[in-house]
């Protein structure tokens, strides 16, 4: 009997060993694939991670890439218009002073003209009336010649 | 002498045309500009309407006038 219970105390401690070494066993593996699953994860997190950043520093790289483009071609827009303004300007000055230095080189001959006109006339009323009156007729007899010729 | 003289002419042709009592030079003396173009209107319309009538009329004048001195010039030289 003593035997007997001897026995299955040694079979209950094997047991117990063995159930015991499977639970270690168990849990070793199940940390291992933990650990496993972690370095995976961390991986593939830092993986990402690094494409984004290159993504990222790509996107920003080619982006201050255009803007500077952009920049200059609004800068070089703008000197450009600033430029033909300018040069409008100048134009339009020299324009303006010529036709007004004309204008009044024209209007001072006009009113010499008109004055000397004038001073003759006062000069020689009879001889002026006259010479207006003859080039008046001349000019309606050449009107009237050119009608009659239309019809 | 002969350029009074014949201002003198011109202004009696033109007392004669412009009715009595207007000073026709005094107003032209005081708007040139104006009477000038006014006889060039005046004139363009005479022109216009009776030039050929004009015309023909002094040319009728002027060649009798011619034919008047030249029969008195062959008619001194006859007599």
């Amino acid at each position: 009997m003593a035997d007997i219970k001897s026995e299955l105390e040694d079979s209950a401690e094997s047991a117990q060993d063995a159930v015991s070494d499977s639970v270690d066993s168990a849990r070793r593996r199940f940390q291992r694939l933990g650990d496993d699953v972690q370095d995976r994860y961390k991986k593939v997190s830092d993986d990402v991670q690094d494409r984004y950043k290159k993504v990222s520093e790509d996107v920003q790289d080619r982006y201050k890439k255009v803007s500077d483009d952009v920049r200059r071609g609004a800068e070089r827009a703008s000197s450009e218009i600033r430029r033909g303004a300018e040069r409008a300007k100048e134009t339009y000055g020299e324009v303006a002073e010529t036709a007004q230095k004309s204008y009044t080189r024209v209007r001072s001959e006009a009113g010499n003209l008109s004055r000397e006109v004038s001073l003759y006339v006062r000069d020689n009323p009879g001889k002026s009336v006259l010479i207006a009156a003859g080039v008046g007729f001349l000019l309606g007899l050449i009107a009237r010649r050119g009608g009659n010729d239309d019809e | 002498m002969e350029i009074v003289e014949r201002e003198s002419i011109v202004e009696e042709l033109i007392d004669e045309i412009v009715p009595e009592g207007l000073d026709w030079e005094r107003l032209v003396v005081s708007y040139p500009i104006p009477a000038l173009l006014l006889a060039a209107v005046g004139g363009f319309l005479l022109g216009s309407r009776h030039g050929s009538e004009i015309i023909s009329a002094v040319s009728g004048y002027a060649a009798a006038e011619v034919s008047r001195n030249v029969s008195q010039i062959i008619g001194q030289e006859i007599g």
